[in-house]
């Protein structure tokens, strides 16, 4: 940087120390957690309402469709998702993922979650992943039996006792998508041609992609990334990642609004100094 | 390889497997819906033998930059072994198992997140630079983009409910509005990308080269 730059243009063109900033800010509310109150959006309230008013000879279908990368955006509100569902509505839950890294993040919210009686295979199951893409989801929807013949951990599915009544896609009652981007394949493949409800468990990063389907009504709600993940765990009754982290998304936020703002005042200073 | 086993025989595969697929998708005919279902598996299974392909490419790739001794080859080296490790391992173990656990858990999941994470901070300085009040279109924008975030920012969002409703409108009317165009378009687009490639004119999914 040029020694004749002013301390005003040194700020104006800054880097690092907007690196250095946003790692302080991240760490210090984490480390030092304080409790702040979330607002509830009317789509987690959705989602919430949706799986409340499930019969209880539901079976739901929760598909993980994030890589690893973005599971600490996600993992607070399968979490969530997986409490409501399985332990408090004892509904049973068959989860597949058409993304490789999908069943080991499965066995993770698997293991995040006091499932107290609930038992594998009979309560839940997770069935692994299915190379293919869109090909593979229309085939696992068409025929479950045709495209697997055992679950994550090895055991076949004729001997899993929650697969006797689940044999295409017609048998869920509710279809978790927990989406990295376009929603449009499982409402392609599975909502649409086998009338099947879809809710959606979306990355911060996926939810202008959702809204079309959402305002259409193709998905029933959505809870979109950590702050929705916070809005879940909340209505649950969990106080784990996603509301811990509610502070850190509140400091973060507001520091990168005054940014912008400090950002346009030095811009339009400089540029009258000029 | 002659014209037919080289354009023409991909072509027909394609067109009749696609007419059948697209067939059964709007019609009800139970014989047809029957062998979109058998076209589908064969998909999966399809899908399953290309994955075996794409790591024997991937390791053919970095095997010959390995033995040429071609810039940057300790990477390539690095990545065969990885790679080979990972395979073993999930083979020997089995993919629940301890040790593979210990490579996605330990390995492959904070370096992809941090890769992730990385985006992070490049956003908020990408912010910081980027949001300039130049013109009306540029305060519209960050105008938008202020709002999103205090809207998002979870105190804010409760203490100041003002912000709820316009932020909602923003996402319903305006966002929702223009990812209909987007979502629209592609399917247009994906539509002709069918046509053409029926038609001959775009061989390039095919493997067969540009278009004519």
């Amino acid at each position: 940087m040029s020694s004749s730059m002013s301390w005003l243009e040194r700020v104006y063109n800054m880097r690092r120390p907007i690196y250095f900033l946003l790692i302080i800010l991240c760490v210090i509310p984490l480390v030092f957690p304080i409790k702040t109150p979330v607002g509830i959006s009317p789509e987690t309230r959705a989602v919430y309402n949706v799986i409340e008013k499930l019969p209880a000879d539901s079976v739901v279908a929760l598909d993980i469709g994030v890589d690893v990368a973005m599971w600490s955006d996600m993992e607070p509100a399968v979490v969530a998702a997986l409490e409501h569902i399985v332990v408090r509505k004892s509904i049973k839950l068959v989860a597949v993922s058409f993304y490789p890294d999908g069943p080991i993040l499965i066995e993770r919210a698997f293991a995040a979650v006091d499932m107290k009686n609930k038992k594998y295979g009979v309560d839940y199951v997770n069935l692994g992943y299915l190379v293919g893409g869109e090909t593979a989801i229309a085939a696992f929807a068409k025929d479950i039996r045709a495209v697997l013949r055992s679950d994550f951990r090895g055991t076949s599915i004729s001997d899993l006792p929650i697969m006797k009544a689940v044999n295409n896609a017609k048998d869920f009652s509710l279809y978790i998508y927990v989406i990295q981007a376009d929603p449009a394949t499982q409402i392609r493949q599975i909502s649409v041609p086998y009338g099947v409800r879809m809710i959606g468990l979306t990355t911060a990063f996926a939810r202008p992609y959702c809204m079309p389907y959402l305002l259409a009504g193709q998905i029933s709600g959505i809870v979109t990334g950590l702050r929705g993940g916070a809005e879940y765990e909340y209505l649950v009754g969990l106080y784990r990642f996603g509301l811990q982290s509610t502070t850190t998304m509140s400091i973060v936020y507001i520091a990168t609004v005054l940014m912008v703002i400090l950002g346009n005042v030095l811009y339009v200073w400089l540029r009258r100094k000029k | 390889m002659s014209y037919f086993q080289k354009v023409m025989l991909p072509r027909i595969i394609f067109t009749i497997a696609s007419a059948l697929v697209i067939l059964a998708y709007f019609t009800n005919i139970p014989d047809l819906r029957a062998i979109s279902s058998e076209l589908t598996s064969w998909g999966v299974v399809i899908a399953t033998v290309a994955v075996a392909i794409g790591t024997f490419s991937l390791l053919r790739v970095h095997w010959d930059k390995v033995s040429k001794r071609s810039k940057g080859y300790s990477y390539s080296a690095w990545t065969i072994f990885v790679m080979l490790a990972t395979i073993v391992i999930g083979q020997a173990f089995g993919l629940n198992s301890p040790a593979y656990g210990f490579i996605f858990n330990y390995w492959y999941g904070p370096l992809y997140s941090a890769v992730y994470c990385l985006i992070a901070a490049y956003s908020l300085s990408a912010a910081y630079r980027g949001f300039r009040i130049k013109n009306v279109a540029s305060v519209v924008l960050t105008l938008a983009f202020l709002l999103i975030m205090l809207n998002e920012a979870p105190v804010v969002g409760i203490s100041w409910p003002i912000f709820g409703p316009l932020a909602t409108w923003i996402n319903r009317v305006p966002l929702a509005s223009g990812m209909r165009v987007v979502l629209i378009g592609g399917a247009i687009g994906l539509l002709a990308l069918v046509v053409r490639i029926m038609s001959g004119r775009e061989k390039t999914p095919l493997g067969i080269g540009g278009e004519t």
